[in-house]
């Protein structure tokens, strides 16, 4: 009969300590491969980063000596110039188109019988334009009359009596100033060519 | 011996295997993986501001492109005002006032009493100006017919100023005067006379 102590070497679960060891040591191995191929993916897309940035800097680098081209091929003093052109190309359009007809019509249907019409005179430009009426009266009311009618067609607004005289022959003289308001419809060039 | 000295006594070779491949792991994601995530994020934020440089670049571009078009297209438009709106001299725009005005009056029996005219040149203008003032008598009727054939015509005649008077009261006809003007092209300082 063999009589050992069993006690010197107790039981443990050595199954239970390998499937921990295996499970740690796939655990390590896989996370080495997903770091490894971390890294080769990290450094793939870098490469692709790092080019798309150099042509993007490049690109901009191309566009601003582009910009700086176009801006050295008009000068200041040439668009200056230009500006100057066309404003004055404007103001003249303006004074061509300029409807006396209809500033006559208007100032036909105000103007009283005891007034009579001796000067127009329009100076500004589209839109609005100021007008100066030379008019002769009998009476001072007859044209202070006309200057209310004038404002209640709508189209002329601000109408000052600057002078008012009585003549050799008994009658008022005024000269009245006004914003004709009419509609222009020119087209021409255009003095904002510069928004830089 | 305890048991856990018994255990790493007796899976020494198995524990060294799977700690050696745990350090490995932390050296591999501590010096590679975090440094070159860095270095991604450094080089997207690169691409960010490069295209962001980009796009401010291609929108100044485009602004100076804009002005440099605008400019073309409103010298083109001057040059045509200039060319073909305009007289193209002084010859031409003595041809328009002149003639064409007598012509306008005599058609709506208005009577040229008489006529003055002028050429001055603004400072700084490329255009020179004809001025011109002419005495008209006749009736009010004729007067709005005459007004309404300049305003109506081709021509660039500018009509600046109006004064009315009474000429004769029992005929019933006045006397228009008018300030009319027109514009040519010509070089600096020229055109005066």
């Amino acid at each position: 009969m063999l009589k050992i102590n069993l006690a010197t070497r107790p039981f443990y679960n050595e199954r239970a300590i390998d499937t921990v060891l295996l499970l740690l040591g796939t655990g390590a191995l896989v996370l080495l491969v997903v770091g490894g191929r971390t890294v080769f993916q990290l450094s793939n897309t870098y490469a692709d980063v790092v080019k798309t940035a150099e042509r993007s800097e490049a690109q901009a680098g191309t566009v601003a000596q582009e910009t700086v081209a176009l801006n050295q091929s008009v000068s200041e003093d040439e668009l200056e110039a230009l500006r100057l052109s066309a404003s004055e190309a404007n103001r003249l359009i303006d004074q061509r188109v300029f409807s006396w007809t209809e500033l006559f019509n208007v100032i036909e249907q105000t103007l009283p019988d005891r007034v009579m019409l001796t000067g127009l005179r329009p100076t500004g430009t589209s839109g609005s334009m100021t007008l100066t009426i030379g008019v002769i009266g009998e009476r001072v009311t007859d044209i202070e009359q006309f200057i209310e009618d004038l404002e209640a067609t709508g189209s002329v607004d601000n109408v000052l009596a600057r002078q008012e005289q009585r003549t050799e022959d008994g009658m008022y003289s005024a000269q009245l100033t006004g914003e004709f308001r009419w509609s222009s419809s020119r087209s021409g060039p255009q003095p904002g060519v510069s928004n830089r | 011996m305890s048991l856990l000295q018994r255990i790493l006594s007796e899976k020494r070779w198995a524990i060294t295997v799977v700690i050696v491949s745990v350090v490995i792991d932390m050296a591999l994601y501590a010096l590679a993986v975090v440094p070159w995530s860095l270095a991604v994020t450094n080089a997207r934020q690169r691409v960010a501001t490069a295209s962001s440089d980009l796009t401010a670049a291609e929108q100044a571009r485009a602004a100076a492109q804009i002005t440099v078009n605008g400019k073309l297209e409103a010298d083109q438009e001057l040059q045509t005002f200039y060319r073909d709106i305009l007289p193209t001299d002084l010859s031409d725009a003595r041809g328009i006032t002149f003639a064409r005005l007598e012509e306008a009056a005599s058609r709506n029996n208005l009577v040229m009493e008489r006529r003055s005219s002028s050429t001055n040149h603004e400072e700084g203008s490329h255009l020179a100006r004809l001025q011109m003032t002419m005495f008209l008598k006749g009736d009010y009727r004729n007067m709005r017919g005459f007004l309404s054939d300049l305003e109506g015509g081709d021509d660039f005649i500018v009509i600046e100023e109006i004064s009315l008077s009474q000429d004769n009261a029992s005929e019933n006809t006045e006397v228009l005067t008018l300030g009319l003007a027109t514009y040519f092209w010509t070089d600096d300082g020229e055109g005066t006379l």
